[in-house]
């Protein structure tokens, strides 16, 4: 523990804190329920971020529920995991929304899924749909994976007022709604509904239809961009918690195909942003690239996208000297086409028009919000995990991080555009450190009960799983995928744009509903329509 | 003008776009598509269902003289465990992914397994195909071979007791 | 008349032809395959095969549909009228009623359009609308002006310019897709429209494009002397080229936004009016 932690978690323990224990990266701190939007405020104000919130049912072990809040010491490179017990037959946390607006929707999942009630802030239906029925909480052990509950029919929902982008829109290539109040072609007011394709992943993955060994290939479908983020997070929870080594060589070639996946991520956005700018040409041409980048994958891995080359343990497929060639021709080749083209597609007047000034989100609201990747980095926040929480092989490359303080598309874009050639360079010296040995770890045991929190920087920002093991399985696995934390950030990027600049700055934060939606379903308008306010200050 | 070096590169890259399917895919040496069990191999032991992540395997049991491993495309992942954790070899990961098709059933593969009972108990123990690759791989005795785990349990602990002289029957 | 309709019947054949080839010039920059040339036509022809939609709002919905085609259809053969008398004053009459048609044209399609009580249509009925009161008074004046004899060389460049200009904004490309920008409005004014309806849109929506090559064909032409049969087969000779012209400007450009396209279009072609009105004013 750095001076400044130490400092910090004698502050938490005057306020009632109690340090269960500490690891190389996490401290867990036991907190008295009523003693958390103290705790929680003492964090946030000290430049904490707020990474999630998980509910876990451990009456089974405890006798009690579990809400975990995980703060991110970012300077530090330390997560703050906080822990409250809720009996059984009182189950009501105090919210430290007011004290933290990040914690909106996983304190509502919370509620949703485990059935905590929240006090001191207005609550409403986020992740369950609207025909479940009230009072069956889906992430109580009690709750079997594969229960149907009876659906339950409800009143109408009133008539549409808002303009509708959702749920299919040619903008958004998934299905989510977003309604947007206009003033002539002037966006005042948005509201979001998600969790439309909420797949029950979480509850699936503590069902004893999973094991361990199979989670890697379920948490790769978490996403259909980024899997390969998901599944490294997953892995490198479960081996932190039961503390695996991993081979290093095993680490590089992990981190080499997370920056091929950047890449390809950040091409394809790139291609997509052009399109919705009608600059097709830029999206054909983007796309063209980012064909090599696919190809290599499917050499490196397999597949070109869920490689499915994470195990516990490690990795499965190995790098030879063929891979290697190809992997340096064709980021090579990359790198030269694609700044021709950035020259030329930034050129084009249209983008530079429509992307400057729209969207803005402030460097205040970002903070409020604890908002991840790209959409951090363009509002002058300096977050990565790659630098701030070191993981695999990132420790020993050297790399910028880009970083814009307009807070508006372009910035988001540039961000992206320069974290192209970055991950390019990061490929080049890893393939340059590759060390040699073996690529996977067999032997090991995964006793239960042990914790651990996990990030990776996502192509959209930081991915953070935490696992708390069990037998065979993991007992709680709780996902919250980058998008998770920049939708919020949307509405107010929203307003004040005009209606024909909103698809590309619903697009700016690259979302990627599956990701967030990884628990549930549709939310319930109720009659009377109350919002929470999102961002303090601004 | 900087927006017209689009047309120059299009012109130095030329066509890319392919008649697929009327020209051949562009697939790697790595690729993986759906697999195929050589049923001559199998064992019918159960490892590569135990590790299939999305269930596309599975082994059906549906006279209680028979099982069959069966194999549904239509669920497969390609991520290739199977081939991976198979100790009779029996499962290859091919480079087929063109799969699709109008009818389901062209869409699973069997391969079925008599079952061998247990020459003491007649329980049901395990396939004809595993009991062979066990005789062949390990010297045990064969009349250990056709016996239910339970039955061998009991007779070895009888033989065992018999040695050691404390034996009460 | 019957001169009238082969004209008219020529065009109706040539245009999605002609869309067809801009299809395959902008797969080609994109480095795609790209359909077909008779693409479009497979289209409209499919479209023309399915059952008939009548909108929400009723059939008189459908009317404006096609009648805004046959105000298009008989706009460009009286174009075709100024082209053959060699663009002097003889066609003044012709000019005016073409410049009145296209006028009537957008009307239809803006009523059409904010008459739906689908948002979209709505949104897209007013970006067509900002775009028609930012473009089409430039054409028309232009139009006249090169009519009416502005034969002073700076006066006739300046409104061939301005023609040029506010031709392509008609042609409804790229930057000024924006009454049916499609990932913003998912088509916007044409998206409560299906099967024929939808045919008889695309048949508006390739005159158009033609009209506006056939404008600038106009424009370019207004230096030659060449009258009758020699100017018509100029046209005809120019339109698929400067089609082609307008297909690789639109591809290397990105889409704008209402508010930016006025504003520039207002700037730009007033600016460009003003001077014409100076030149014209001096003689020169």
């Amino acid at each position: 523990m750095s001076k400044g932690v130490e400092a910090l978690v004698e502050m938490v323990g005057k306020l009632g804190g109690a340090v269960e224990d500490v690891r190389k990266s996490e401290i867990y701190i036991r907190v008295p329920r009523e003693a958390v939007r103290a705790v929680a405020k003492l964090l946030y104000d000290s430049g904490a971020y707020l990474k999630t919130c998980a509910g876990v049912d451990e009456r089974g072990t405890s006798g009690f529920y579990s809400i975990y809040y995980i703060f991110g010491l970012d300077s530090h490179g330390v997560d703050a995991v906080l822990k409250v017990l809720v009996p059984e037959h009182d189950p009501l946390i105090p919210s430290i929304l007011p004290e933290v607006p990040a914690a909106d929707w996983c304190e509502l999942e919370i509620r949703d899924l485990l059935g905590i009630e929240l006090s001191g802030r207005l609550t409403k239906r986020l992740v369950l749909p609207e025909d479940w029925p009230d009072g069956v909480y889906p992430l109580r052990k009690e709750f079997r994976y594969d229960e149907k509950p009876p659906r339950v029919v409800r009143e109408e929902l009133p008539e549409e007022v808002g303009i509708p982008v959702g749920p299919y829109h040619p903008a958004l290539h998934e299905p989510e709604y977003f309604e947007l109040y206009v003033e002539g072609e002037k966006v005042v007011d948005v509201v979001y509904r998600g969790f439309h394709v909420h797949r029950g992943i979480e509850k699936l993955a503590e069902s004893p239809r999973f094991t361990y060994k199979q989670i890697p290939f379920l948490a790769e479908r978490i996403c259909g961009i980024c899997g390969f983020v998901h599944s490294t997070c997953y892995v490198m929870a479960v081996e932190k918690a039961a503390g695996i080594g991993v081979p290093e060589r095993a680490e590089f070639i992990r981190s080499i195909v997370l920056e091929v996946e950047r890449l390809h991520s950040h091409l394809l956005w790139l291609g997509v942003a052009a399109h919705l700018l009608g600059y097709d040409a830029g999206f054909m041409h983007t796309w063209r690239i980012r064909e090599r980048v696919m190809v290599l994958a499917e050499y490196l891995t397999g597949s070109r996208k869920t490689y499915g080359i994470n195990v516990v343990g490690g990795v499965r497929k190995d790098l030879n000297v063929d891979k290697i060639d190809k992997t340096m021709k064709t980021v090579a080749q990359v790198r030269e086409e694609f700044k021709k083209l950035a020259d030329a597609a930034l050129s084009v007047p249209q983008i530079k028009a429509r992307a400057v000034g729209t969207g803005v989100l402030t460097k205040s609201e970002a903070r409020a919000l604890s908002v991840v990747g790209p959409v951090a980095r363009a509002s002058g926040l300096y977050r990565d995990i790659r630098k701030d929480y070191p993981y695999l092989a990132y420790r020993k490359v050297s790399f910028r991080v880009p970083l814009y303080t307009e807070g508006d598309n372009l910035a988001r874009l540039l961000v992206r555009v320069e974290e192209v050639f970055e991950s390019i360079e990061i490929i080049k010296q890893l393939i340059d450190m590759l060390p040699g040995g073996g690529i996977v770890s067999e032997e090991y045991e995964i006793p239960p009960g042990r914790r651990a929190v996990a990030a990776v920087e996502a192509p959209r920002g930081e991915d953070v799983h935490f696992v708390i093991t069990g037998l065979g399985r993991p007992y709680r696995w709780r996902v919250r995928a980058p998008t998770y934390q920049n939708i919020p950030a949307l509405r107010a990027m929203l307003r004040g744009t005009s209606l024909a600049d909103a698809p590309l700055t619903i697009a700016s934060i690259d979302p990627c509903f599956s990701c967030t939606d990884r628990v549930l379903v549709v939310d319930v308008r109720s009659s009377r329509r109350s919002f929470i306010k999102l961002v303090r200050g601004g | 003008m900087s927006i017209a070096r689009i047309l120059e590169i299009a012109f130095r890259t030329g066509r890319v776009t392919r008649k697929y399917p009327h020209e051949p895919p562009l697939l790697t040496p790595e690729f993986r598509g759906a697999v195929r069990v050589d049923p001559s191999k199998c064992w019918g032991c159960g490892a590569c269902v135990k590790i299939c992540p999305p269930n596309a395997l599975s082994l059906r049991s549906d006279s209680g003289r028979e099982v069959v491993l069966e194999y549904f495309v239509g669920r497969c992942i390609f991520c290739g465990m199977c081939a991976e954790v198979c100790p009779a070899r029996a499962i290859e990961v091919t480079k087929e992914f063109e799969l699709s098709s109008t009818s389901l059933e062209s869409l699973k593969y069997g391969v079925a397994h008599r079952l061998v009972r247990c020459s003491s108990c007649g329980s049901l123990v395990w396939t004809e195909a595993e009991l062979r690759a066990v005789i062949r791989s390990s010297p045990v005795a064969e009349e250990y071979v056709v016996l239910c785990p339970r039955c061998r349990k009991t007779r070895f602990a009888r033989a065992a007791s018999i040695r050691v002289g404390a034996g009460s029957e | 008349m019957l001169h009238s309709l082969a004209v008219a019947a020529i065009q109706l054949v040539l245009a999605p032809v002609y869309d067809g080839l801009e299809r395959k010039v902008r797969a080609a920059i994109h480095t795609r395959i790209g359909p077909p040339v008779l693409q479009t036509w497979y289209d409209i022809v499919k479209l023309f095969s399915k059952e008939v939609v009548v909108p929400v709002g009723g059939s008189w919905y459908a009317l404006v549909a096609v009648l805004e085609m046959l105000t298009l259809v008989t706009a460009s053969v009286l174009l075709v009228h100024v082209s053959s008398a060699g663009l002097n004053r003889a066609a003044l009459f012709e000019a005016s009623v073409f410049i009145v048609l296209t006028g009537i044209a957008t009307t239809l399609a803006v009523v059409r359009a904010v008459s739906q009580s689908n948002v979209f249509s709505v949104l897209g009925g007013f970006r067509e609308f900002s775009l028609m009161i930012s473009a089409e008074p430039f054409l028309a004046t232009s139009l006249l002006l090169l009519i009416s004899g502005a034969e002073a060389p700076a006066s006739k460049a300046i409104a061939a310019l301005v023609l040029v200009i506010a031709a392509y904004v008609i042609s409804g490309r790229v930057p000024y897709d924006i009454a049916e920008a499609e990932p913003e409005l998912a088509s916007g004014v044409n998206i409560e429209l299906a099967g024929p309806l939808l045919g008889v849109a695309t048949l508006s929506v390739v005159l158009k494009k033609f009209i506006s090559a056939t404008l600038t064909a106009l424009a370019l032409t207004s230096w030659s002397s060449l009258v009758g049969i020699a100017s018509l087969a100029a046209a005809a000779l120019l339109t698929p080229i400067i089609w082609i012209a307008h297909t690789v400007v639109g591809t290397l450009l990105g889409r704008s936004r209402v508010d930016l396209a006025v504003r520039f279009l207002y700037t730009t072609l007033f600016i460009l009016s003003s001077m014409l009105l100076v030149s014209y004013g001096l003689g020169v």
